[in-house]
């Protein structure tokens, strides 16, 4: 699988769960770059959330190697995910970020949830994995 | 930490736990054998098709407890209408997801009319299954819109006493407006009057001039 770099962004910017996902054999030193290049997408993505009203917004930055695609949920809650060099095909990323959609408001209406708080449910851990492994 | 519910063995006998990693587990037990539980994981639930309907007699039940807790712990009135308020938000926040998740074709509403039809038509449906009575926009402020509601139907079973006329116990109503357009980066205040002939109640839906402003870049 591609190095990739998942994060579930929530209110006031602030991220609500981030997943790293190296590939096989690579030590990762990247990771503040790559948050830092992640949370200067934001800004992308806010120019592009009010001219559309799709969900998923594809690629929508550049840096160097990396792309990055995002996906916004009703709550303007955003999806975005960071890839080093080769990336999936639109559709399977769209596949990806759909089904974390569902999980994502599983764990929203939950009533303990706090919200904007962040998520620390192994099970939730678990199913991204299965999901990052099943389409990325 | 968990955090259990526990009713009364003669009325339901079942004890449903959740804890904070999302962990239900549902259970009928006799009162003295603690056992083995099955656990369920919320995130296997399927969210996908409606869930059943919920009768109004329960739903009142439910409400009118609210009030009662509420009125025991408050002095003054117009605090009782700002905690229905917070807690309409965090069922408004919610539920904000999910409605838009199960529609055939699910798009983002990203401006003020649009988003505000949705709350009258959708998340009405939704809620109380009908339409709300009519939606219009001020002529005085560029900021405000009306939501008319001409039976609002979580207060159908309270009366208000004469010493708190102006109570308004749809503001969980307008709690969950509130809750909805602010998930939805719309911030609003949402305040509940009664209309002019007094048989409806109108919710008054002030934007913040951001999102005014917004509307004018993107038009």
């Amino acid at each position: 699988m591609p190095a990739a770099y998942f994060v579930i962004v929530g209110k006031e910017d602030c991220p609500l769960y981030e997943l790293e996902f190296t590939a096989q054999g690579r030590k990762e030193d990247q990771s503040q770059l790559k948050q830092f290049i992640l949370h200067a997408s934001l800004d992308v993505v806010e120019e592009l959330q009010w001219g559309s009203k799709e969900l998923f917004l594809k690629s929508v930055d550049k840096f160097n190697n990396f792309s990055i695609s995002a996906y916004l949920t009703a709550g303007y809650v955003r999806f975005l995910i960071l890839f080093d060099g080769e990336r999936k095909s639109d559709d399977s990323i769209k596949q990806f970020f759909t089904e974390v959609h569902e999980l994502w408001v599983k764990i929203q209406l939950n009533p303990f949830y706090e919200l904007n708080a962040t998520i620390d449910s192994p099970s939730f851990e678990s199913k991204i994995k299965q999901l990052v492994n099943r389409y990325l | 930490m968990r955090a259990q519910f526990r009713v009364s063995n003669k009325l339901l006998p079942s004890i449903t736990t959740l804890d904070a990693n999302n962990n239900t587990t549902s259970s009928i037990v006799a009162p003295s054998s603690p056992g083995k539980q099955p656990l369920v994981d919320i995130l296997d639930v399927p969210i996908k098709t409606k869930p059943k309907e919920v009768s109004m007699s329960a739903f009142s039940f439910l409400f009118s407890g609210i009030v009662q807790y509420y009125q025991e712990r408050l002095t003054h009135g117009a605090d009782l209408e700002q905690k229905l308020s917070d807690l309409g938000y965090s069922v408004g926040f919610r539920i904000n997801e999910i409605i838009l998740y199960r529609e055939k074709n699910p798009q983002r509403k990203n401006r003020v009319i649009p988003m505000l039809q949705f709350i009258s038509n959708t998340v009405w449906t939704m809620l109380f299954g009908k339409n709300a009575s009519s939606l219009e926009q001020s002529t005085d402020s560029i900021n405000r819109y009306m939501i008319y509601e001409n039976q609002p139907i979580e207060c159908g079973f309270i009366s208000i006493p004469k010493n708190l006329s102006g109570l308004q116990c749809s503001y969980f109503t307008a709690g969950i407006i509130k809750g909805i357009l602010t998930a939805s980066e719309f911030p609003a205040d949402v305040k509940v009057f009664p209309s002019q002939n007094k048989e409806s109640t109108v919710f008054i839906v002030d934007f913040d001039y951001d999102v005014i402003d917004r509307e004018e870049l993107w038009k």
